[in-house]
């Protein structure tokens, strides 16, 4: 059997378990646990003004993994990505340019629910992100300055709204002369908007390239300069989560993810952004 | 009442879901305003832009960079062509005098020529039909055999091109082979450079304790003055296969970049002799960029500093024993034979 079937109904199956009740019960959310795995891709771009004034841009493909815990009073998300993709720069619709770039993040996440704002539909949820990035690109066309590195370590500030959109009754429905029923199912549509408190990067000097190797006394960041409070940094995620029927609480979730970063102003900016739809499998684990 | 309720909660969807789309529209407000161009003037602009903030020669090669835009500046016109374009931005480079300065588009690479400097000193067929046997040795970059006529008392090693395979090995084996000479002779001519940590792998097996071999230092500001302090450069002896016989080490014009950094090294040890014309330089390392309308360029953004801490050989660093070939006598290569005469 071809391997990537295999591997696909390895996952899925788990996921049709018959198992618990719904993690709503009486408008409140259990507590809740989940290992969500997912993959997606998206369109992307990034301009390091040290080395090139040209966007350049991609459609990377994305893999993470994190560990997330929801409960009636808050949600902690820890997580890993990777992006990876082909980018090229254009001049009047003529490529100019072609790098390569890839960019691990890890973020951690923690959100109290807002009571007096939250009911049995909307849940406000209120904390912080913390995110970190490193980004590895190269561009043979830059001659010395072909390989870039950065490094970003960002604190922001989280605001989620979830709203319930389950159906709670059965449906009857026809298309075209196909009658079918829509059971009940448990959904919920989400957005959560991260907006960058402190922000630090860690960048190439003003040389850019560093003499280390002329030295011979080679060292990777040699040059490199930290700077904390610059720059911004903003993200946000949008998920639609569908529990699957008579599941233990698993889901499907597709989600639509912004992300966009900036070093502080200058001549030596660095600026990247990605769009990045996703689809996850989350495994309850409690 | 029932209105204001689905007012509220239309509006509540519209809030969150019409703020998520248009704060991912801000992203074009976040980043600057996209500088992809082919107009002539701004790509010249940003080339001279460039150039003025980071390269790392002006004070020493004496170029007015003021001057050089006002000249140039004046041959640029809406509407030149690719070609003319080129030809304006790459003369203007050459006005730095550097052959770690060119150009790059898809159909032209604009250069500087050191090497008509001086005159061609060196030729392969010279070498290999009067001082080496047909069957001599290729160990990795190296071309070498005992000089036909010494009796086994020189030994003669090629160095063409520093491509960063030197290693142990290949290197431990050639000096093995010549561990009972009186002398060796490192030919460099016309070797325009490649990897830098050839330098010092190569370098390691002619010195018996850590060597200062030069300074150099880095460009930080955008003042054309404005450097880090000189960092040295040191070699550490090797384990094994140690040369310190007397080493003629042959140079031209063509010798080049990491060519140039072995010549200006050799003058910090004392048993190696440059014999043959100064160097082309090349002794500033080079960074890389790219215009608006996707060219790229290089450039020198450090400098390379003596012993002394002196930035003069740039220009070329200038040979122990001054040799030219004499082309009237193609059996004879002069340079060598000059070599010969210090060992033997």
């Amino acid at each position: 059997m071809d391997k990537k079937i295999l591997l696909l109904i390895v996952l899925v199956i788990p996921l049709m378990a018959n198992g618990q009740e719904p993690i709503v019960e009486n408008g409140q959310q259990k507590k809740s646990a989940y290992l969500k795995v997912g993959i997606g891709a998206g369109a992307s771009s990034f301009r390091d003004q040290a080395t090139s004034p040209l966007f350049y841009q991609g459609t990377p493909i994305s893999a993470f993994v994190s560990r997330v815990k929801v409960s009636d009073r808050k949600e902690t998300n820890l997580g890993v990505s990777f992006i990876a993709g082909e980018y090229t720069a254009e001049v009047n619709e003529k490529q100019r340019g072609m790098s390569s770039f890839s960019s691990f993040n890890t973020s951690y996440s923690r959100l109290y629910q807002l009571q007096n704002w939250s009911d049995e539909n909307w849940k406000y949820k209120v904390g912080g992100t913390l995110m970190m990035t490193a980004n590895f690109r190269s561009n043979e066309k830059l001659q010395n300055n072909s390989f870039g590195f950065e490094g970003f370590l960002n604190l922001l500030g989280s605001f989620k709204v979830s709203r319930d959109v389950s159906r709670e009754n059965e449906k009857q429905k026809k298309f075209l002369f196909i009658n079918y029923t829509l059971k009940p199912r448990e959904r919920i549509l989400s957005y959560q908007l991260n907006l960058g408190l402190w922000n630090s990067s860690l960048r190439n000097g003003y040389a850019y390239i560093n003499q280390s190797s002329v030295i011979n006394d080679y060292s990777f960041l040699d040059g490199y300069v930290l700077k904390t409070f610059s720059g911004l940094r903003f993200s946000s995620e949008l998920n639609y989560t569908l529990f699957l029927l008579g599941a233990r609480n698993n889901a499907v979730q597709i989600s639509y993810v912004w992300d966009a970063v900036q070093t502080e102003a200058g001549a030596e900016v660095f600026a990247m952004a990605f769009h990045v739809f996703r689809l996850s499998l989350l495994y309850n684990t409690k | 009442m029932k209105k204001y309720i689905l007012l509220i909660m239309s509006f509540r969807y519209f809030l969150v879901f019409g703020l998520s789309i248009m704060l991912i529209s801000c992203e074009k407000l976040l980043f600057e305003e996209d500088l992809a161009t082919e107009d002539p003037r701004k790509n010249f602009d940003y080339l001279w832009n460039e150039c003025d903030r980071k390269y790392a020669y002006f004070e020493l090669k004496e170029v007015d960079w003021n001057q050089v835009y006002n000249e140039y500046s004046a041959k640029i016109y809406d509407g030149m062509s690719d070609d003319s374009l080129f030809n304006v931005l790459g003369s203007m480079l050459r006005e730095l005098q550097d052959d770690h300065t060119n150009l790059i588009s898809d159909f032209n690479v604009s250069f500087y020529g050191v090497y008509r400097k001086g005159q061609d000193n060196y030729d392969a067929r010279i070498v290999n039909d009067h001082y080496l046997p047909e069957d001599f040795y290729i160990s990795g970059p190296f071309r070498h055999e005992f000089i036909i006529g010494t009796n086994e008392q020189v030994g003669y090693i090629r160095f063409a091109s520093f491509t960063g395979i030197i290693d142990d090995f290949n290197l431990g084996f050639v000096l093995d082979r010549y561990k009972e000479t009186k002398g060796l002779i490192i030919d460099l001519r016309e070797n325009g450079g490649g990897s830098v940590s050839d330098v010092f792998d190569l370098l390691s097996h002619f010195v018996d304790e850590k060597t200062l071999l030069f300074y150099s230092r880095i460009k930080n500001g955008p003042n054309h003055d404005d450097f880090d302090e000189p960092k040295p450069a040191y070699v550490e002896p090797s384990k094994d296969n140690r040369y310190t016989k007397k080493v003629m080490v042959l140079v031209d014009r063509g010798t080049y970049s990491a060519g140039s950094f072995t010549a200006l090294s050799s003058k910090a040890i004392p048993h190696l002799k440059l014999v043959g014309d100064t160097t082309g330089g090349g002794l500033g390392l080079p960074n890389g960029g790219q215009l608006p309308n996707g060219w790229t360029y290089r450039f020198s953004i450090t400098q390379t500093l003596d012993l002394s801490k002196s930035n003069v050989h740039e220009g070329g660093v200038p040979p122990d024993i001054h040799v030219l070939i004499n082309w009237n006598d193609l059996s004879r290569d002069e340079v060598i034979e000059r070599a010969l005469e210090e060992i033997l």
